[in-house]
């Protein structure tokens, strides 16, 4: 079981290096002969590998991808892989219609697929079979000569008797328009030339930028018609199994170009000033006190209504002098996209606050828009209102002594929007530098260096101040004075007794100048040395002793021997 | 004649050199800025726009005057040219309250939909966005610098708290560089741009006539792949990319 799971790995591993181990590629298309409603199925097999494929050098076809497969295969033990890459061409001419060969990108090295042709004709080979009563499609606009700004609909209808499998809408460019697609796509029956229908309608909000003629260009569907047979002679020719045995014919259906005439908006020469708004609206205006007193505020409202252009809609110009301090609210908004535009209403709300007392007059407001259903500028007038304003309240004093109720709160909404000011100071231009990869990699490595050398001048400074390190250096100095001087010399005997006082010291890292033979051998025990070490070493110790201060044999032969005995017990208690 | 002659010839040397310094090739940056300043001012936001620009091609691009220029060109009413600069910004000074909201209002005025940014990355790797590239490098170098400073007494780690300490100051160091290490990765390979133009067709070739796949506009922000003749090769969303012309899109 286990080498089966690592045979498995190690072939999903090297699948994809065997399979990259010989790359060709192929090309073939569905067939060679259509119509200019038809659409063609090209694909391009590449072998050993994946790749990307150029098709800008097709010509004479529009390029639909259809996106691409792979699959991996194992033939006597080798793996093969294989990518499909799928096109729908549509053919833009009749006559016969080129595929150039067309480079593909693999492995780092540029394929070339063989050179194909098609005819293309203008009826489809096998009309007989296939009723263009069965599907068609058309598109139209609400309005032909709008004017400028003004809202119109463009619909795509797909009528069907035929069943379709396989569609794909291209939207054509709406050059001239700004566009949004209306979000429910219908679908109902209909009847045309006593035949009934499905038909699926799909439309769009366009509104013309600028005057002048526009023509919007086809849309195209292409989709496979699921062919009907006349008699089903075998359980194989059911439609459900149709399908699967390639019983569908490609279509591509086009509208015919759809042109529009744009009307420019005529000069307004009217009074006042011209809102911008082109449709159909209304306003209404309201103040929500008739009276008040100096400081206090009074909510004016203005609100405009109707069908058009309303997201565009700006505040009205109130004009009162400067008996008024006037702060504009957030507009309010309620626009719905439907099937005929933008419509809702824009309510803009302002505080007016009154810095004199008085009666004021504050007349009608004017606001001009286009209407387009009467082709001309329409003048809009809210009724006149007056405001009473009285002196403030004396008792206002009054009541700023006392404590005031806590006011209500309420969020804080933005009240216009604009963005914040610019930057100034000198730092402005004055750039710093940023630090180079290299820079950034050297003050990185710095650090361990300077680690490094600081740890080898630590070590070094222990080592001279060492008491353990010191009293060594100072039983070999010893025993190389000793082995200068002559065991006549009272000197050699006292160089031999240092030699191994220090030894035996260096061991504890303490410092000292004489130990007993007892001290020595509790040292040498204690330091993990066996007892017989220890007691060899505190019986030399004796022996120099006796000869240093007791007068003993002091030839030469003894001397020497007993210089190089301490020579050696100094080596072996040396750490 | 000879002397005549090498008299002149200084005197078009020095001419030539003085032309060459920067004094003579127009105004100092600061006279340039305060002249964008100004202008900008006086609402008059083209002329802004050319004299921060000129400093920015100049090769200065400090955080403030990647500001100022997505401010006058916001102003001129260039949406695309002035998203940019203010990505730029944000690059240099992530943190500045005036260019988050000036940026914020500027993607509010984009008609494309950005797709949400990758928050669970935002959130994993929150360092990473808390700091400028600039700021996370002297980061690494006084991290590493702490790190091996603990390191370097020869009984310093042999307490437990020492050793925390050195640890915790390892794994800060450790994050950090390569934090920076990935900063610069991106900085040389990763590119980001931005739509110039007010509307871009993305197509499937390298022509005008490869086929429309979708359209972007001004402002919407794209990771560049590639590039090949006059072509970027654009990547909006996971599903959504191809090939749009290089003059649409402003690099970040």
């Amino acid at each position: 079981m286990r080498n089966r799971l690592c045979w498995i790995v190690a072939a999903a591993i090297l699948a994809p290096a065997a399979a990259m181990a010989g790359v060709s590629v192929q090309a073939s298309l569905d067939r060679t002969a259509l119509a200019m409603e038809e659409s063609l199925v090209l694909q391009v097999t590449l072998r050993g590998g994946k790749g990307e494929v150029d098709t800008d050098g097709i010509s004479d076809f529009k390029v639909l991808s259809r996106g691409s497969s792979t699959s991996i295969r194992m033939v006597n033990g080798q793996f093969s892989q294989e990518t499909v890459y799928t096109y729908a061409l549509v053919p833009l001419r009749e006559g016969r219609l080129t595929i150039p060969p067309l480079p593909v990108q693999a492995d780092g090295e540029t394929l070339r697929t063989p050179e194909l042709s098609a005819i293309v004709t203008r009826m489809p080979a096998d009309r007989s079979r296939m009723d263009p009563q069965d599907l068609f499609v058309e598109a139209d606009v609400s309005e032909t000569a709008p004017f400028e700004s003004q809202q119109i609909r463009y619909t795509f209808r797909v009528w069907q008797r035929a069943r379709i499998a396989n569609a794909k809408f291209q939207r054509p460019d709406f050059p001239g328009f700004t566009v949004r697609e209306l979000e429910e796509r219908k679908e109902y029956n209909a009847v045309s030339g006593g035949l009934d229908f499905r038909v699926t309608e799909v439309a769009f909000l366009l509104i013309p930028v600028g005057g002048g003629k526009k023509t919007i260009p086809s849309a195209v569907l292409t989709c496979d018609v699921v062919r009907q047979s006349g008699r089903r002679d075998s359980f194989f020719e059911d439609p459900f199994f149709g399908m699967r045995s390639g019983r569908l014919a490609p279509r591509v259906l086009r509208t015919e170009p759809v042109a529009v005439f744009v009307k420019p908006l005529p000069p307004y020469t009217g009074q006042g000033k011209f809102s911008g708004l082109v449709g159909r609206f209304d306003i209404d205006a309201e103040l929500a006190s008739s009276e008040v007193r100096v400081g206090d505020s009074t909510t004016f409202a203005f609100t405009i209504r109707g069908a058009g252009n309303i997201m565009d809609a700006g505040p009205p110009e109130i004009r009162l002098g400067d008996a008024f301090k006037v702060y504009d609210d957030t507009p309010e908004e309620e626009i719905r996209l439907t099937g005929e535009g933008y419509s809702g209403k824009k309510v803009f709300r302002s505080a007016l606050v009154p810095v004199a007392a008085g009666t004021y007059d504050l007349g009608s407001l004017e606001w001009v828009y286009f209407d387009v259903s009467r082709g001309g500028y329409v003048v809009r007038k809210t009724p006149a209102f007056s405001l009473s304003v009285r002196p403030a309240d004396r008792t206002e004093d009054i009541r700023a002594a006392s404590p005031a109720p806590s006011p209500s709160k309420s969020e804080v909404a933005f009240v216009g929007r604009d963005i914040l000011p610019l930057k100034d100071g000198r730092d402005a231009v004055s750039e710093r530098r940023p630090i180079s990869s290299a820079l950034f990699a050297a003050m990185l490595a710095l650090p361990p260096f300077l680690w490094a050398a600081a740890r080898f001048a630590m070590a070094r400074l222990k080592k001279e101040t060492d008491p353990g390190r010191m009293m060594a250096e100072k039983a070999e100095k010893a025993m190389r004075e000793a082995a200068s001087l002559s065991p006549s010399d009272d000197d050699f005997w006292g160089c031999l007794y240092r030699g191994l006082v220090a030894a035996v010291l260096s061991r504890t890292g303490s410092a000292g100048l004489s130990l007993t033979s007892a001290e020595v051998s509790g040292i040498l025990i204690h330091q993990g040395f066996t007892g017989e070490a220890a007691e060899a070493a505190a019986t030399l110790l004796e022996r120099i002793e006796s000869a240093r201060y007791g007068g003993g044999v002091r030839d030469r032969d003894a001397g020497e021997a007993l210089l190089e005995e301490t020579r050696r017990m100094v080596r072996k208690l040396l750490p | 004649m000879k002397k005549k002659m090498l008299r002149y010839g200084l005197a078009a040397a020095l001419i030539l050199l003085l032309a060459g310094s920067p004094a003579f090739a127009g105004d100092d940056p600061e006279a340039l800025f305060r002249k964008g300043v100004a202008a900008y001012e006086a609402g008059e936001f083209r002329q802004s726009a050319q004299a921060f620009q000129t400093l920015a091609d100049r090769g200065i691009q400090t955080g403030k005057l990647c500001y100022n220029l997505g401010n006058a060109y916001l102003k001129q009413g260039s949406l695309g040219h002035a998203v940019l600069w203010y990505e730029r910004a944000l690059r240099r000074m992530p943190h500045d309250p005036d260019l988050r909201f000036n940026h914020d209002y500027a993607l509010s005025l984009t008609r494309d939909e950005q797709g949400p940014e990758a928050s669970f990355r935002r959130i994993l790797f929150f360092w990473k966005y808390l700091f400028t590239p600039e700021q996370i490098q002297w980061l690494s170098v006084f991290l590493n610098g702490a790190l091996w400073l603990a390191l370097l007494p020869r009984r310093g780690l042999r307490s437990t708290r020492r050793k925390t300490l050195a640890g915790a100051i390892f794994l800060l160091a450790a994050v950090s560089v390569l934090t920076a290490g990935h900063n610069a990765y991106e900085a040389a390979f990763v590119k980001e741009g931005v739509i110039l133009a007010e509307e871009a067709p993305v197509r499937s070739g390298l022509t005008d006539r490869a086929t429309e796949l979708f359209r972007l506009h001004a402002g919407a922000r794209v990771r560049i792949e590639r590039e090949k003749e006059g072509y970027y090769r654009v990547r909006y969303s996971e599903e959504k990319f191809g090939w749009i012309e290089r003059s649409s899109v402003g690099e970040i």
